[in-house]
Protein backbone atom coordinates (compact mmCIF):
# COMPACT_ATOMS: atom_id res chain seq x y z
CA UNK A 1 0.00 0.00 0.00
CA UNK A 2 2.73 2.28 1.03
CA UNK A 3 4.28 1.62 -2.22
CA UNK A 4 1.70 2.57 -4.10
CA UNK A 5 0.99 5.56 -1.99
CA UNK A 6 4.81 6.55 -2.97
CA UNK A 7 4.29 5.45 -6.90
CA UNK A 8 1.02 7.85 -7.10
CA UNK A 9 3.23 10.85 -4.96
CA UNK A 10 5.94 10.48 -7.97
CA UNK A 11 2.94 10.24 -10.93
CA UNK A 12 1.92 13.24 -9.61
CA UNK A 13 5.20 15.00 -9.25
CA UNK A 14 6.45 14.48 -12.66
CA UNK A 15 3.29 15.10 -14.62
CA UNK A 16 2.51 18.13 -12.57
CA UNK A 17 5.54 19.87 -11.35
CA UNK A 18 7.70 20.36 -14.50
CA UNK A 19 4.00 22.29 -15.87
CA UNK A 20 3.97 24.69 -13.21
CA UNK A 21 7.48 25.68 -13.89
CA UNK A 22 7.19 25.75 -17.37
CA UNK A 23 4.15 27.96 -17.17
CA UNK A 24 6.04 30.31 -14.49
CA UNK A 25 7.98 31.89 -16.57
CA UNK A 26 5.63 32.75 -19.34
CA UNK A 27 3.36 33.91 -16.71
CA UNK A 28 5.83 36.42 -15.02
CA UNK A 29 6.57 37.73 -18.59
CA UNK A 30 2.88 38.40 -19.57
CA UNK A 31 2.54 40.70 -16.83
CA UNK A 32 5.94 42.06 -17.29
CA UNK A 33 6.53 46.03 -17.30
CA UNK A 34 8.18 47.51 -20.39
CA UNK A 35 8.58 50.51 -22.52
CA UNK A 36 7.17 50.92 -25.74
CA UNK A 37 8.35 53.57 -28.37
CA UNK A 38 11.85 55.11 -29.68
CA UNK A 39 14.05 58.18 -29.13
CA UNK A 40 11.22 60.63 -29.91
CA UNK A 41 7.76 59.02 -27.55
CA UNK A 42 7.82 56.26 -25.41
CA UNK A 43 5.44 54.87 -22.88
CA UNK A 44 5.88 52.48 -20.30
CA UNK A 45 3.43 49.84 -19.55
CA UNK A 46 2.71 46.82 -17.72
CA UNK A 47 0.77 43.48 -19.25
CA UNK A 48 -2.07 41.53 -18.08
CA UNK A 49 -1.70 38.40 -19.19
CA UNK A 50 0.27 38.98 -22.56
CA UNK A 51 -1.45 42.46 -23.32
CA UNK A 52 -2.05 46.17 -22.92
CA UNK A 53 -4.82 48.36 -24.84
CA UNK A 54 -5.40 51.68 -23.75
CA UNK A 55 -8.27 52.62 -24.15
CA UNK A 56 -10.16 50.03 -24.35
CA UNK A 57 -12.06 51.10 -27.26
CA UNK A 58 -10.67 52.79 -30.02
CA UNK A 59 -7.32 52.14 -28.54
CA UNK A 60 -3.87 54.64 -29.23
CA UNK A 61 -1.65 52.05 -27.66
CA UNK A 62 -2.08 48.21 -27.91
CA UNK A 63 0.88 46.22 -27.01
CA UNK A 64 1.11 42.12 -27.00
CA UNK A 65 3.62 39.81 -25.96
CA UNK A 66 2.92 36.19 -27.76
CA UNK A 67 5.05 33.82 -26.05
CA UNK A 68 7.97 34.29 -27.94
CA UNK A 69 11.38 34.91 -24.98
CA UNK A 70 14.83 33.28 -24.41
CA UNK A 71 16.53 33.53 -21.15
CA UNK A 72 20.35 34.22 -20.89
CA UNK A 73 22.94 36.17 -18.80
CA UNK A 74 22.57 39.03 -21.62
CA UNK A 75 24.87 41.30 -19.28
CA UNK A 76 27.27 39.50 -17.79
CA UNK A 77 27.03 39.64 -14.20
CA UNK A 78 25.76 36.06 -14.02
CA UNK A 79 21.82 36.73 -12.78
CA UNK A 80 19.44 35.08 -15.83
CA UNK A 81 17.96 37.71 -17.88
CA UNK A 82 15.03 37.53 -20.42
CA UNK A 83 14.82 38.13 -23.87
CA UNK A 84 11.48 38.73 -25.37
CA UNK A 85 9.41 39.83 -28.34
CA UNK A 86 6.63 42.11 -28.29
CA UNK A 87 4.87 43.82 -30.59
CA UNK A 88 2.87 47.25 -30.42
CA UNK A 89 0.13 49.10 -32.62
CA UNK A 90 -2.54 52.29 -32.29
CA UNK A 91 -5.44 49.50 -32.94
CA UNK A 92 -4.75 48.75 -36.31
CA UNK A 93 -3.40 46.78 -38.36
CA UNK A 94 0.07 48.30 -38.14
CA UNK A 95 2.47 47.13 -35.52
CA UNK A 96 6.07 47.11 -34.99
CA UNK A 97 8.35 44.42 -33.64
CA UNK A 98 10.93 44.83 -30.81
CA UNK A 99 13.02 42.62 -29.19
CA UNK A 100 13.07 43.76 -25.06
CA UNK A 101 16.47 42.71 -23.33
CA UNK A 102 14.87 42.60 -19.68
CA UNK A 103 17.75 42.80 -17.29
CA UNK A 104 17.84 40.45 -13.73
CA UNK A 105 18.27 43.51 -11.25
CA UNK A 106 18.52 41.14 -8.46
CA UNK A 107 15.06 41.13 -7.83
CA UNK A 108 12.85 41.51 -11.09
CA UNK A 109 13.52 41.30 -14.79
CA UNK A 110 13.59 44.81 -15.62
CA UNK A 111 13.14 46.05 -19.13
CA UNK A 112 16.57 48.27 -20.50
CA UNK A 113 16.21 47.88 -24.06
CA UNK A 114 14.42 47.33 -27.36
CA UNK A 115 15.81 46.36 -30.80
CA UNK A 116 13.46 47.23 -33.59
CA UNK A 117 13.03 43.80 -35.72
CA UNK A 118 11.62 45.98 -38.83
CA UNK A 119 8.74 45.38 -40.71
CA UNK A 120 6.87 42.45 -40.05
CA UNK A 121 9.49 39.72 -39.24
CA UNK A 122 7.83 35.87 -38.71
CA UNK A 123 10.05 35.01 -35.86
CA UNK A 124 11.02 31.53 -36.43
CA UNK A 125 12.56 30.36 -32.95
CA UNK A 126 14.81 32.85 -30.37
CA UNK A 127 17.90 31.50 -28.81
CA UNK A 128 21.01 31.76 -26.33
CA UNK A 129 24.26 31.95 -27.49
CA UNK A 130 27.28 33.01 -25.75
CA UNK A 131 25.68 36.07 -23.91
CA UNK A 132 23.65 37.20 -27.22
CA UNK A 133 19.95 36.88 -28.50
CA UNK A 134 19.95 34.70 -31.85
CA UNK A 135 17.27 35.08 -33.59
CA UNK A 136 16.02 33.05 -36.84
CA UNK A 137 13.67 34.25 -38.58
CA UNK A 138 12.04 35.37 -42.28
CA UNK A 139 12.01 39.20 -42.81
CA UNK A 140 11.65 41.85 -45.57
CA UNK A 141 14.65 43.74 -46.43
CA UNK A 142 15.28 47.12 -44.79
CA UNK A 143 13.56 50.13 -45.40
CA UNK A 144 11.09 48.07 -48.13
CA UNK A 145 8.27 48.31 -46.12
CA UNK A 146 6.83 44.99 -47.15
CA UNK A 147 7.90 44.93 -50.95
CA UNK A 148 9.52 42.28 -52.35
CA UNK A 149 9.83 38.60 -50.17
CA UNK A 150 11.20 37.95 -46.89
CA UNK A 151 13.75 36.02 -46.96
CA UNK A 152 14.90 33.29 -44.18
CA UNK A 153 17.73 34.71 -41.67
CA UNK A 154 19.57 34.52 -38.86
CA UNK A 155 20.13 37.46 -36.44
CA UNK A 156 22.48 37.92 -33.55
CA UNK A 157 21.54 40.79 -30.93
CA UNK A 158 23.65 41.33 -27.62
CA UNK A 159 22.86 43.77 -25.00
CA UNK A 160 24.87 46.59 -25.05
CA UNK A 161 23.85 48.77 -22.14
CA UNK A 162 19.51 50.72 -21.67
CA UNK A 163 17.92 52.54 -24.72
CA UNK A 164 17.75 56.07 -24.86
CA UNK A 165 13.84 56.71 -24.85
CA UNK A 166 12.29 60.13 -25.15
CA UNK A 167 9.30 61.67 -22.98
CA UNK A 168 5.74 60.87 -24.46
CA UNK A 169 4.80 64.19 -26.23
CA UNK A 170 0.91 64.85 -25.15
CA UNK A 171 -0.52 61.53 -26.05
CA UNK A 172 -1.96 59.57 -24.55
CA UNK A 173 -1.51 59.04 -21.01
CA UNK A 174 1.80 60.16 -18.82
CA UNK A 175 5.57 60.52 -19.52
CA UNK A 176 7.72 57.58 -18.93
CA UNK A 177 9.34 57.22 -15.45
CA UNK B 1 13.26 43.52 -76.04
CA UNK B 2 13.56 42.78 -72.14
CA UNK B 3 10.39 41.33 -70.05
CA UNK B 4 8.89 43.19 -68.04
CA UNK B 5 8.68 42.57 -64.84
CA UNK B 6 5.24 41.13 -63.33
CA UNK B 7 3.98 44.08 -60.53
CA UNK B 8 2.53 42.69 -57.19
CA UNK B 9 -1.26 43.18 -58.47
CA UNK B 10 -0.36 41.09 -61.80
CA UNK B 11 1.23 38.31 -59.30
CA UNK B 12 -1.82 38.09 -56.75
CA UNK B 13 -4.62 38.68 -59.41
CA UNK B 14 -2.44 35.43 -61.34
CA UNK B 15 -3.04 33.33 -57.54
CA UNK B 16 -6.44 34.45 -57.20
CA UNK B 17 -9.33 31.78 -56.72
CA UNK B 18 -12.53 32.48 -57.79
CA UNK B 19 -14.12 32.06 -54.00
CA UNK B 20 -11.43 34.54 -53.53
CA UNK B 21 -12.79 36.70 -55.71
CA UNK B 22 -16.41 36.24 -54.60
CA UNK B 23 -15.55 36.84 -50.71
CA UNK B 24 -13.84 40.44 -51.66
CA UNK B 25 -16.92 41.20 -53.85
CA UNK B 26 -19.52 39.74 -51.28
CA UNK B 27 -17.32 42.03 -48.81
CA UNK B 28 -17.52 45.28 -50.64
CA UNK B 29 -21.28 44.60 -50.32
CA UNK B 30 -21.07 46.82 -47.10
CA UNK B 31 -19.71 49.83 -49.54
CA UNK B 32 -22.52 52.25 -50.50
CA UNK B 33 -23.04 55.68 -52.95
CA UNK B 34 -21.89 57.43 -49.30
CA UNK B 35 -18.11 56.06 -49.65
CA UNK B 36 -15.27 55.69 -51.78
CA UNK B 37 -14.41 52.45 -51.58
CA UNK B 38 -15.29 49.47 -54.39
CA UNK B 39 -13.91 45.82 -54.24
CA UNK B 40 -10.51 46.96 -55.58
CA UNK B 41 -10.02 48.82 -52.78
CA UNK B 42 -10.64 46.03 -50.56
CA UNK B 43 -7.99 43.96 -52.86
CA UNK B 44 -5.74 46.68 -52.02
CA UNK B 45 -5.52 46.33 -48.55
CA UNK B 46 -5.63 42.28 -48.84
CA UNK B 47 -2.50 42.30 -50.91
CA UNK B 48 -0.75 45.29 -48.57
CA UNK B 49 -1.82 43.43 -45.47
CA UNK B 50 -1.33 39.85 -46.41
CA UNK B 51 -0.21 39.62 -50.03
CA UNK B 52 -3.66 38.05 -50.56
CA UNK B 53 -2.98 35.84 -48.19
CA UNK B 54 0.76 34.53 -48.51
CA UNK B 55 1.74 35.83 -45.30
CA UNK B 56 -1.02 36.00 -42.45
CA UNK B 57 1.01 35.07 -39.03
CA UNK B 58 -0.29 32.68 -36.72
CA UNK B 59 -3.46 31.54 -35.33
CA UNK B 60 -4.76 32.83 -32.05
CA UNK B 61 -2.43 35.71 -31.85
CA UNK B 62 -3.41 38.85 -30.31
CA UNK B 63 -2.28 41.02 -32.58
CA UNK B 64 -3.08 41.64 -36.35
CA UNK B 65 -2.98 38.01 -38.30
CA UNK B 66 -4.96 36.77 -40.75
CA UNK B 67 -5.60 37.80 -44.32
CA UNK B 68 -6.30 41.51 -43.51
CA UNK B 69 -4.17 41.81 -40.39
CA UNK B 70 -7.15 42.24 -37.82
CA UNK B 71 -6.29 42.34 -34.41
CA UNK B 72 -8.00 39.91 -31.90
CA UNK B 73 -10.09 42.69 -30.54
CA UNK B 74 -10.98 44.39 -33.73
CA UNK B 75 -11.98 40.82 -35.12
CA UNK B 76 -13.66 39.64 -32.26
CA UNK B 77 -15.90 43.15 -32.23
CA UNK B 78 -17.06 41.88 -35.70
CA UNK B 79 -18.04 38.84 -34.00
CA UNK B 80 -15.20 36.82 -35.24
CA UNK B 81 -13.65 33.78 -33.45
CA UNK B 82 -10.34 34.11 -32.92
CA UNK B 83 -8.36 31.55 -30.88
CA UNK B 84 -5.68 28.89 -31.86
CA UNK B 85 -8.27 26.47 -32.53
CA UNK B 86 -10.74 28.47 -34.59
CA UNK B 87 -9.70 31.39 -35.79
CA UNK B 88 -11.75 32.62 -38.57
CA UNK B 89 -9.30 35.79 -39.48
CA UNK B 90 -8.00 33.13 -41.54
CA UNK B 91 -11.36 32.50 -43.70
CA UNK B 92 -11.40 34.69 -46.22
CA UNK B 93 -15.30 35.09 -46.20
CA UNK B 94 -15.06 36.11 -42.45
CA UNK B 95 -11.95 38.22 -42.49
CA UNK B 96 -13.05 40.05 -45.94
CA UNK B 97 -16.63 40.85 -44.37
CA UNK B 98 -15.07 42.34 -41.25
CA UNK B 99 -12.52 44.28 -42.93
CA UNK B 100 -15.12 45.99 -45.36
CA UNK B 101 -16.96 46.58 -42.01
CA UNK B 102 -14.21 48.09 -40.47
CA UNK B 103 -13.23 50.47 -43.32
CA UNK B 104 -17.32 51.31 -43.88
CA UNK B 105 -17.15 51.89 -39.93
CA UNK B 106 -14.09 54.01 -40.06
CA UNK B 107 -15.99 55.99 -43.32
CA UNK B 108 -18.47 56.92 -40.87
CA UNK B 109 -16.16 58.15 -37.80
CA UNK B 110 -14.73 60.60 -40.43
CA UNK B 111 -17.69 61.75 -42.12
CA UNK B 112 -19.15 63.12 -39.36
CA UNK B 113 -18.25 64.09 -35.83
CA UNK B 114 -17.19 60.96 -33.95
CA UNK B 115 -17.05 60.93 -29.90
CA UNK B 116 -14.08 58.30 -30.01
CA UNK B 117 -13.67 58.98 -25.99
CA UNK B 118 -10.84 59.99 -23.71
CA UNK B 119 -11.10 63.57 -25.52
CA UNK B 120 -10.72 62.23 -29.12
CA UNK B 121 -13.20 63.39 -31.58
CA UNK B 122 -12.48 63.11 -35.21
CA UNK B 123 -13.29 66.18 -37.70
CA UNK B 124 -15.58 65.49 -40.44
CA UNK B 125 -14.02 65.38 -43.97
CA UNK B 126 -16.58 66.35 -46.26
CA UNK B 127 -15.30 64.45 -49.93
CA UNK B 128 -15.51 61.30 -50.08
CA UNK B 129 -12.24 60.17 -52.12
CA UNK B 130 -10.09 62.78 -49.35
CA UNK B 131 -11.85 60.71 -46.53
CA UNK B 132 -10.58 57.47 -47.77
CA UNK B 133 -6.94 58.49 -46.96
CA UNK B 134 -8.21 59.44 -43.24
CA UNK B 135 -10.09 55.27 -42.99
CA UNK B 136 -7.00 53.92 -44.96
CA UNK B 137 -4.67 55.44 -42.60
CA UNK B 138 -6.94 54.74 -40.01
CA UNK B 139 -7.31 51.34 -40.76
CA UNK B 140 -3.27 50.71 -40.55
CA UNK B 141 -2.44 53.21 -37.35
CA UNK B 142 -5.63 53.20 -35.53
CA UNK B 143 -8.95 55.57 -35.74
CA UNK B 144 -7.37 57.01 -32.36
CA UNK B 145 -4.15 58.32 -33.72
CA UNK B 146 -5.51 59.68 -37.35
CA UNK B 147 -8.42 61.73 -34.82
CA UNK B 148 -5.58 62.87 -32.53
CA UNK B 149 -3.17 63.83 -35.38
CA UNK B 150 -6.30 66.01 -36.80
CA UNK B 151 -6.94 68.18 -33.22
CA UNK B 152 -2.75 68.80 -33.53
CA UNK B 153 -3.11 69.66 -37.03
CA UNK B 154 -6.38 72.59 -35.45
CA UNK B 155 -3.57 73.59 -33.21
CA UNK B 156 -1.12 74.50 -35.42
CA UNK B 157 -3.79 76.62 -37.43
CA UNK B 158 -3.63 73.73 -40.21
CA UNK B 159 -6.98 72.17 -41.94
CA UNK B 160 -8.02 68.96 -40.31
CA UNK B 161 -9.81 67.67 -43.53
CA UNK B 162 -6.91 67.43 -45.46
CA UNK B 163 -4.60 64.83 -45.33
CA UNK B 164 -1.22 66.45 -46.83
CA UNK B 165 -2.09 69.03 -43.55
CA UNK B 166 -2.45 66.08 -40.95
CA UNK B 167 -0.61 63.75 -41.75
CA UNK B 168 2.43 65.94 -40.65
CA UNK B 169 0.93 65.91 -37.23
CA UNK B 170 1.15 62.06 -36.63
CA UNK B 171 4.28 62.12 -34.68
CA UNK B 172 2.70 65.06 -32.42
CA UNK B 173 -0.05 62.60 -31.76
CA UNK B 174 2.22 59.77 -30.87
CA UNK B 175 3.33 57.91 -33.52
CA UNK B 176 6.48 56.82 -33.38
CA UNK B 177 9.12 57.71 -36.27
CA UNK B 178 8.85 54.32 -37.47
CA UNK B 179 4.94 54.20 -37.06
CA UNK B 180 4.93 57.91 -39.10
CA UNK B 181 6.71 56.65 -41.80
CA UNK B 182 4.49 52.73 -41.97
CA UNK B 183 0.88 54.85 -42.18
CA UNK B 184 2.37 57.14 -44.72
CA UNK B 185 3.74 54.44 -46.82
CA UNK B 186 0.82 51.70 -46.18
CA UNK B 187 -1.87 55.00 -47.61
CA UNK B 188 0.47 55.76 -50.84
CA UNK B 189 0.60 51.87 -51.64
CA UNK B 190 -3.10 51.04 -51.13
CA UNK B 191 -3.96 53.81 -53.19
CA UNK B 192 -1.42 52.58 -55.84
CA UNK B 193 -2.86 49.35 -55.37
CA UNK B 194 -6.45 50.29 -55.84
CA UNK B 195 -5.74 52.18 -58.86
CA UNK B 196 -3.83 48.93 -60.98
CA UNK B 197 -6.29 46.85 -59.62
CA UNK B 198 -9.23 49.09 -61.06
CA UNK B 199 -7.49 48.56 -64.38
CA UNK B 200 -6.48 45.13 -64.60
CA UNK B 201 -9.25 43.24 -62.09
CA UNK B 202 -12.12 41.35 -62.88
CA UNK B 203 -13.77 41.64 -59.51
CA UNK B 204 -17.03 43.19 -59.93
CA UNK B 205 -16.83 46.61 -59.05
CA UNK B 206 -20.46 47.44 -59.20
CA UNK B 207 -21.46 44.39 -56.24
CA UNK B 208 -21.09 47.16 -53.69
CA UNK B 209 -24.75 48.44 -55.34
CA UNK B 210 -26.46 44.81 -53.72
CA UNK B 211 -26.87 44.65 -50.58
CA UNK B 212 -24.50 42.33 -48.20
CA UNK B 213 -25.65 38.88 -48.46
CA UNK B 214 -24.13 36.11 -45.95
CA UNK B 215 -22.01 33.49 -47.91
CA UNK B 216 -23.31 30.11 -48.97
CA UNK B 217 -19.41 28.73 -49.53
CA UNK B 218 -18.27 25.88 -47.63
CA UNK B 219 -15.40 24.59 -47.75
CA UNK B 220 -14.89 21.45 -48.79
CA UNK B 221 -10.76 21.01 -47.64
CA UNK B 222 -9.94 21.09 -43.69
CA UNK B 223 -9.06 19.43 -40.56
CA UNK B 224 -11.76 19.15 -37.78
CA UNK B 225 -11.58 20.29 -34.45
CA UNK B 226 -13.52 19.88 -31.30
CA UNK B 227 -14.68 22.97 -29.88
CA UNK B 228 -16.71 23.06 -26.58
CA UNK B 229 -17.74 19.41 -27.64
CA UNK B 230 -18.82 20.17 -31.19
CA UNK B 231 -16.72 18.86 -34.66
CA UNK B 232 -15.77 22.41 -36.82
CA UNK B 233 -14.16 22.36 -39.72
CA UNK B 234 -11.36 24.77 -39.66
CA UNK B 235 -11.16 25.57 -43.41
CA UNK B 236 -7.74 25.58 -45.23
Amino acid sequence: MRQLYIIICLAVYCIFIPQIYAQAPDNELANMTCVVGDETHSQKVTLAEGKYRYPNEHPLLCVYYEGEFVYGDFNGDGLQDAAVVIYDSGGGSGYSTNLAFLINDGTQLVHKSSYDLGYRPDIIFLDEEDGKVVIDMCAYDENTWGEGIKKRKKVTYGYTGPSVWGPRLGYPIKIVD
Amino acid sequence: MPKKEKSNVDIWLEGETKHKREALENASRHFDERDNFTVNTLEAVYGKESSFGADMRKRGIKGGAGHFMLEKPTAERYGLTATKENDQRFDIDDASNAAARYLKDLDTFFSKETNLGHGKRTIPVKSASERKKFVIAAYNGGEGRIASAQKEAVKAGKNPSLWNDVKQFLKAAGATIAKTEEIKNFLEKVLSYETEFAEKSPADKKAKKKKPKKSGYRCTGGRWRTIDDQPVMICD
